[in-house]
């Protein structure tokens, strides 16, 4: 029997917490490095660089990976033989590590939970609570795994409930496509196959915490339908051509996990949820002798990616930008940019809609100028700003025909695809749309030379800043003649998979 | 006036009916859902039951095995008919079947085979399990055993067994694809209603 201690269970799950914001799993860095060693696909290589190299920074600065440090998701498995030694439930004391960890003074990490979700949508300040899902195992252990999840590829989850007769891997390769790029591809596809609904949820989720070891399954060969599935699967995916951050290329994605479990003769439910470039997960043990002791990897295990300027790269200053300039870019070119932009998310497109609409003048010109679609990481010691990377584009595009019009601003900078609405919005104003990479957040913002709020600052990482920015490496992904990367980049590469197979 | 049919079905005892009609089934009416329908048209098995004129019922029961090792039948409720929908067509051509009994509608294939084959589709009211095994008067065999009670081919005798829906007559008439177009005349202007009071974000 082992007796575990309050203070420990919940120092283990704050440090956890903060070794998984700033350290990549090592299989994830080694797939991904495998994946860019592997890339034809000039913008693809680019993107997945700039995550190696992010992800290298980030693990040196002990600073998040991504500006959205995520959900916490806590598997637990606790030993019928445990007793504990603590005050709190065992679900109080996850989320008071869970506030421990995203208030860290010396890495505070974004709070991004809010309560009330269909109605008021309160930020809770302290990232809690935490999803947690609790199984009690024979032993006299507790063991946790736990994971950050991102917003981005979590809104990307699919769930449907296919008859006993359909192809799982024909609905896939259906589904994946209409997913677009905000969950941050190249990254791991989990699904859970069988139970009920919610049941093929959680084995969606829980199949996402192993490590990536497709090579071995696929050197050993696979043993059952599962793992059979595993490979087809991620064949049929990666054929697709969508690529790292769906700008055509080889990889779309590292791994496929799937579990399963046995299910209804009427059913067979499956869920699939994206994990993002930034995985974030671990898992340790408690027997009572005292906290988590989580090894920190050695930067070796990093390799060494330099971010190369091209030929088709060029540097461009934001304070003397003509649309003419504007006009001359093609998608897929990569630049550098430097001077000053303005910041603007979900809220602040609200807001301003809002001022617009009641014919009120916006705080802030938005004339000739380009916006970033970013909610930052507040900084700590010395830094400008914290992480700050892009945010999903999508959900600004209903907003962006009348701010174009209405306010003459030139150019958006965001993550992933635009949709049809937006692109043509873009045209229509000769704008343009430029992709910075998702999970890239701490290099943009060691790009970022100042920050300061201009309005809204109610709104907290979703305030209004101006930004100055030194050579913050964006792709061209939406040009004045609206055509898209993510239409003309996939298509393209799909081909190129196609003719060489 | 009851409209009772007997297996062996004929052609013309199906003639008259219409999308919408009621009628009850007396003489042998045999289970038969996901796994059976995938083994006859997607691995090629042969049926161990013969269908021409026969029925079917999208059904997984309850059986309770006597001591004596004959069967008797606890309750008996449709599943949902639509999964078997990409296979109809071909098994209703394949084993002559004429009256197909579960829950839901079906889609065009199964019109398409019915109005081929002179066959109908109808449903019993989901939820009535013990009222329909009251009139099983017999369970005569059981196929397919290693499938598990819910997919195993139960070989019944039945008296008055219903009511049946028609749901899709020998013409191809398809109930539930002609009120699904009536339910979506009636969904515009309900929605455009809806639309101009919900704003995206409050």
């Amino acid at each position: 029997m082992s007796v575990i201690r309050q203070d420990d269970f919940i120092s283990s799950v704050a440090d956890a917490l903060q070794f998984i914001s700033y350290y990549h799993p090592i299989d994830f860095v080694q797939g991904v490095h495998e994946a860019y060693l592997k890339e034809q696909n000039p913008a693809a290589r680019d993107a997945m660089a700039q995550i190696l190299i992010n992800s290298r920074m980030s693990a040196e600065g002990h600073r998040p990976i991504c500006q959205d440090t995520g959900i916490v998701t806590v598997f637990c498995k606790i030993g019928m033989n445990v007793t504990w030694d603590a005050k709190m439930s065992v679900t109080d004391m996850i989320n008071e590590g869970v506030r421990r960890a995203y208030n860290n003074p010396d890495n505070v990490l974004r709070a991004s939970i809010l309560a009330d979700p269909a109605g008021k949508r309160q930020n809770t300040k302290d990232n809690t609570p935490a999803v947690i899902h609790y199984e009690v195992v024979e032993g006299d252990e507790v063991e946790v795994h736990i994971a950050a999840k991102g917003g981005g590829s979590e809104n990307k989850s699919k769930m449907v409930m296919l008859n006993p007769s359909d192809s799982i891997v024909d609905w896939v390769v259906k589904t994946v496509p209409t997913m677009g790029a905000g969950w941050c591809p190249p990254g791991m596809l989990g699904l859970g196959i069988g139970g009920t609904a919610e049941k093929a949820a959680v084995l969606a989720k829980e199949s996402l915490m192993d490590p990536i070891d497709i090579h071995e399954l696929r050197e050993r060969g696979p043993q059952n339908r599962v793992e059979e599935l595993r490979l087809e699967i991620m064949d049929a995916v990666n054929a697709l051509g969508i690529g790292a951050q769906g700008l055509g290329g080889l990889t779309t994605v590292l791994d496929v996990k799937i579990k399963d479990y046995p299910t209804h003769a009427a059913s067979l439910p499956v869920c699939m949820i994206p994990n993002c470039a930034a995985t974030r997960h671990t898992h340790f043990k408690l027997n009572g002798n005292g906290p988590a002791v989580l090894t920190p990897p050695s930067l070796e295990d990093w390799p060494e990616v330099t971010f190369e300027v091209g030929a088709n790269t060029r540097r461009v200053n934001l304070d003397e930008i003509t649309p003419e300039e504007v006009a001359t870019w093609n998608v897929g070119d990569t630049i550098l940019l430097n001077g000053k932009m303005l910041t603007g998310r979900d809220a602040a497109h609200k807001r301003m809609i809002e001022m617009l609409n009641n014919g009120e003048q916006l705080p802030v010109d938005l004339k000739g100028r380009f916006i970033y679609y970013v909610g930052p990481v507040d900084p700590v010691r010395d830094e400008v700003v914290g992480p700050a990377g892009p945010t999903t584009s999508t959900r600004m595009d209903k907003f962006t025909r009348q701010i174009l019009e209405q306010t003459g601003l030139l150019g958006m900078i965001g993550k992933s695809e635009r949709g049809p609405v937006a692109i043509e919005a873009i045209r229509d104003n000769k704008a343009v749309y430029l992709m910075a990479v998702g999970g890239a957040a701490y290099l943009v913002s060691k790009a970022i030379t100042s920050a300061e709020v201009l309005a809204f600052p109610e709104l907290g990482m979703e305030a209004i800043y101006e930004f100055e920015v030194k050579d913050m490496p964006v792709t061209v992904a939406v040009d004045v003649n609206g055509e898209s990367v993510h239409t003309t980049g996939p298509a393209k590469w799909k081909e190129i998979i196609a003719r060489s197979a | 006036m009851k409209k009772i049919l007997t297996t062996p079905i004929k052609d013309e005892d199906l003639e008259d009916l219409k999308a919408g009609d009621i009628v009850y089934l007396t003489g042998q009416l045999v289970t038969c859902r996901d796994v059976a329908h995938r083994r006859l048209i997607e691995l090629g098995r042969e049926l161990p039951v013969d269908l021409v004129g026969g029925a079917i019922f999208h059904a997984g029961p309850i059986v309770r095995e006597k001591d004596d090792g004959s069967y008797e039948m606890v309750s008996i409720g449709p599943t949902t008919s639509m999964r078997m929908e990409k296979f109809e067509r071909h098994f209703i051509e394949e084993t002559g079947v004429k009256l197909i009994v579960g829950k839901g509608g079906m889609g065009p294939e199964t019109a398409a085979g019915c109005r081929e084959n002179k066959a109908v589709h109808a449903v019993f009211p989901g939820g009535c399990a013990v009222v329909a095994a009251t009139k099983v008067e017999a369970i005569e065999g059981a196929e397919w055993t290693d499938l598990g009670m819910p997919e195993t081919l139960w070989i019944n005798r039945v008296r008055e067994f219903g009511p049946l829906i028609i749901s899709i007559d020998t013409k191809g008439n398809n109930i539930f694809e002609t009120n699904k177009a009536r339910f979506n005349e009636k969904k515009g202007p309900i929605l455009e209603k809806i639309s101009s009071q919900l704003k995206f974000i409050k």
